[in-house]
């Protein structure tokens, strides 16, 4: 089987987070040659607030992961490129993180309540549904009025490659043209990351990433050829092979 | 071509009567999937699996997760006596209990083992290897998809046995709910409120629905295309098509352009004609906007057949097992097509739509081979479709 990995396309990647005290750390452990496009961002208010207004049709995004996965694509410019394709043969494939919100949980549980009866208490109930994964990708075709299939992944180890396997499936079958590949690991607080990598248990740093890309049916790489198990990190593996650059290569 | 056989499936499912009971239904002691009892008759007797499995044996299982409990209920009734005992890929669709992350806190303050897709998958690999089943963790897939995940991950395991990349998989949709998610949906209007006989507020297609009832559901399939199994097999996938509507979180679009799309498509795919098509197995959340979008979709698909093929949908009977209801009624209909019988669109009395609705029981002629559409319109405007090929019984 074959995938489809334009190397000439450009693909947006984001890394780290102001917020994570450990960034330093997370800096010199994944900034390496195979990273030579890479542009290391901060959480910018900013940014997102710009982002909001860009947004149409009174499309109000509550989540981090959203905002991130929104940030990429507008940087890709991905409103251009897919306006060639029938809105019908363009896919959207993503990975991230089931739970979105577990700062917001742990802090209800400290304050003494059960994490359902928190959920109701401080959250919106119709907020609710927005901190899904499964919601990411109508946001997306919300907003750049994609109509192929739509598809979330959970971003356990292998979320990324799987959402590309789906990716591959649909391109074989011709169900589609092209597809925006989104894959995110983003932790709704950096407490979450603070206290995963002071963990005794720990065997592997968490941080926080979005990568986005448009693929096409360009070049083609042999999926099954990538050894997934040898990537350090619990998704940035993934991210490295989108990018085209494998860390240890 | 490699064929996507539905090899095997058990269901279980549990009617909520009404939000408030189900509210009281979801703590922890008092767990509790209740028989279906009018699903259940002497010629479906595949579907009231759960009847085998009463409280005490629920109670009595070794694992304390309310999810825990029906994934491992599930692998071992799907797994014994099985043909297929060796899977490629396991698909599923597991929602989140609060209740059951509650618990585990309270037990465990080990915060990296917090969430989902870390901790089911490992649990999964637990019960299939009772069975003797080895699975790696990178072949254990989560999909999220609102309301359509069942059917996807059907119709994605659909394209890896066409492709000949797997052989078989195993299918696992898990839905059970809890206080927030029960929250959520009334906040969002879409629950059920009515003064109605709790047996008859979800009224799909009717003129008095008013939403639908959450309830918990769960289900385990094998799909897979060994040509051995055939002649034990309930049914073939024969398409798959996904559309988005791009259009709005809440609302469907008015045009219903991306539910027709996903139709057309599914039965361009499959190669029939649209009057081959026998049965159309509705999304059908008895919601006002769902019903009325998706019976202006059919009537826009099918407008040139006269009577059309017959429409049906399940929620009357279960409830809307929301993530997990495309496996766990599509698991039904196979079953039930196979017994010879299908099921009626329960507390449907009075329609606005021009439609041609089963209201009665229907009995199935022998040795023919049924068609059969099946609906998913998620929540964010995600459709998918299925067409499934009946096996013709003796």
């Amino acid at each position: 089987m074959s995938l489809v990995l334009p190397n000439s396309n450009p693909y947006y990647l984001k890394l780290g987070s102001q917020r994570v005290s450990a960034g330093s750390f997370l800096q010199n452990e994944f900034l390496n040659d195979g990273y030579e496009s890479v542009q290391l961002l901060t959480l910018d208010d900013s940014k997102l607030q710009h982002l909001q207004k860009l947004t149409q049709k009174n499309l109000r995004i509550y989540s981090r992961n959203v905002k991130w996965m929104f940030e990429s694509l507008y940087n890709l410019d991905i409103e251009d490129k897919l306006l060639k394709y029938d809105p019908f043969r363009v896919g959207i494939y993503i990975a991230g993180p089931g739970y979105a919100a577990p700062w917001d949980v742990l802090r209800a549980r400290r304050e003494g309540h059960t994490i359902s009866g928190a959920m109701r208490q401080f959250f919106n109930p119709k907020h609710g549904f927005k901190h899904n994964l499964g919601i990411a990708p109508a946001h997306i075709s919300i907003q750049f009025g994609i109509m192929g299939p739509t598809n979330a992944f959970h971003n356990y180890p292998f979320g990324g490659q799987f959402a590309l396997r789906k990716y591959q499936f649909d391109l074989e079958m011709d169900f589609v043209d092209a597809g925006l590949v989104i894959i995110s690991n983003i932790y709704e607080d950096a407490m979450l990351v603070n206290f995963q990598n002071k963990s005794e248990n720990r065997s592997t740093v968490l941080s926080e990433g979005v990568f986005a890309r448009i693929l096409e049916k360009k070049n083609f790489l042999n999926l099954d050829q990538i050894d997934f198990y040898k990537e350090e990190g619990i998704n940035f593996g993934y991210l490295n092979f989108l990018a085209g650059k494998r860390p240890h290569e | 071509m490699n064929k996507a056989l539905f090899y095997k499936s058990e269901v279980i499912t549990s009617l909520g009567t009404s939000l408030a009971e189900t509210v009281s239904n979801i703590k922890r002691d008092k767990v509790n999937f209740k028989r279906t009892d009018h699903l259940i008759d002497d010629s479906a007797s595949f579907i009231c699996g759960l009847a085998d499995w009463n409280n005490s044996i629920f109670q009595n299982s070794p694992h304390t997760y309310k999810n825990e409990i029906a994934i491992s209920i599930l692998i071992d009734k799907v797994l014994r006596n099985s043909r297929v005992q060796n899977f490629d890929q396991v698909i599923c669709l597991i929602t989140p209990s609060l209740q059951d992350l509650d618990f585990y806190l309270q037990t465990n303050n080990d915060i990296s083992k917090f969430t989902k897709e870390l901790e089911y998958p490992s649990f999964i690999i637990q019960e299939l290897a009772r069975h003797n089943c080895l699975i790696r963790k990178d072949q254990i897939q989560i999909v999220d998809n609102t309301c359509t995940s069942g059917n996807t991950i059907i119709g994605y395991a659909y394209q890896g046995l066409k492709l000949g990349v797997w052989k078989s998989v195993l299918l696992l949709a898990v839905d059970l709910t809890d206080a927030f998610n029960l929250h959520v949906l009334k906040n969002l209007g879409a629950l059920a409120v009515s003064d109605l006989d709790p047996e008859k507020i979800s009224r799909p297609f009717d003129k008095l629905r008013s939403g639908f009832i959450k309830s918990d559901g769960a289900s385990c399939a094998i799909l897979s295309s060994d040509p051995l199994l055939e002649d034990q097999s309930l049914g073939e996938v024969l398409a798959f098509s996904q559309t988005a509507d791009a259009h709005k979180l809440t609302d469907g679009r008015d045009d219903c352009l991306s539910i027709i799309k996903a139709m057309e498509l599914a039965v361009e795919r499959s190669s029939l004609s649209k009057n081959e098509v026998n049965f159309i197995k509705a999304h059908g959340t008895s919601t006002g906007l769902n019903d009325l979008h998706e019976a202006k979709a059919i009537s826009k698909v099918f407008n040139q057949q006269s009577p059309g093929p017959i429409v049906f949908s399940l929620k009357g009977h279960l409830g809307h097992v929301t993530d997990s209801s495309g496996l766990v009624e599509n698991s039904i209909v196979c079953a039930s097509i196979e017994s010879g019988k299908m099921f009626p669109t329960r507390n449907l009395e009075n329609t606005e739509f021009d439609l041609n609705f089963l209201r009665e029981p229907q009995k199935l002629i022998k040795n023919k081979e049924y068609v059969f559409l099946s609906n998913a319109l998620g929540f964010g405007g995600n459709n998918s479709c299925l067409i499934f090929k009946s096996k013709a019984k003796e």
